[in-house]
């Protein structure tokens, strides 16, 4: 893993804060099992309090909030790892059944369980013999 | 991480592994002072310098 691939990319696409901060785009891995799809993002610094997810329409946005990381009556001396919020948006298709959406967050990672729509879900159709 | 089966990636794009970094401090700590916590997915260390260490103030005397 080189030291590029840890580096946070900034999401120059995400709405302008009012405060002067930076907004980074999560990294996610999305899978797919029979009955929900899995967002997991990677937003480290955020909490249950501190990230959001909303869905509007079809949209679905993430965001989580990061203090700033200054530690009072500290000088900063060395600094690379960058501080800010995270945001990042993804359509869903209509086979998401949104009421069912469930979120968690552990550590800095936010997990999402989308669920399949009954009718979109895979059935096997029984054949019978004639 | 590994998928069970049946489970297929749409995306991929978060890297997994292990940590490892080392550091030279620019001055001696008092080992038995120091802290770390681990929150949020942010290790946070905190390394008291040395009282004998920190930089003394000289009296001018005039």
């Amino acid at each position: 893993m080189s030291e590029k691939d840890l580096q946070k990319t900034q999401n120059i696409s995400a709405t302008e804060r009012i405060r002067n901060v930076k907004t980074f785009t999560p990294r996610v891995d999305i899978y797919e099992a029979k009955e929900a799809l899995f967002l997991i993002a990677d937003m480290p610094g955020v909490d249950e309090k501190t990230v959001d997810v909303e869905l509007e329409k079809n949209v679905l946005t993430i965001s989580g909030h990061v203090e700033n990381g200054k530690v009072k009556d500290y000088n900063l001396v060395f600094s690379e790892y960058e501080v800010g919020d995270y945001e990042r948006a993804f359509t869903l298709s209509d086979e998401i059944d949104r009421e069912k959406i469930k979120a968690t967050v552990k550590q800095g990672v936010l997990r999402l369980e989308l669920p399949k729509a009954e009718k979109v879900k895979p059935k096997k159709i029984a054949i019978r013999a004639e | 991480m590994p998928l069970k089966e049946g489970e297929v990636y749409l995306r991929q794009e978060r890297e997994t592994g292990n940590f490892q970094r080392t550091f030279q401090l620019p001055f001696e700590v008092e080992a038995e002072k120091i802290e770390a916590k681990y929150e949020k997915g942010v290790l946070q260390i905190t390394l008291p310098r040395l009282k004998e260490d920190l930089p003394k103030k000289i009296k001018i005397s005039s």
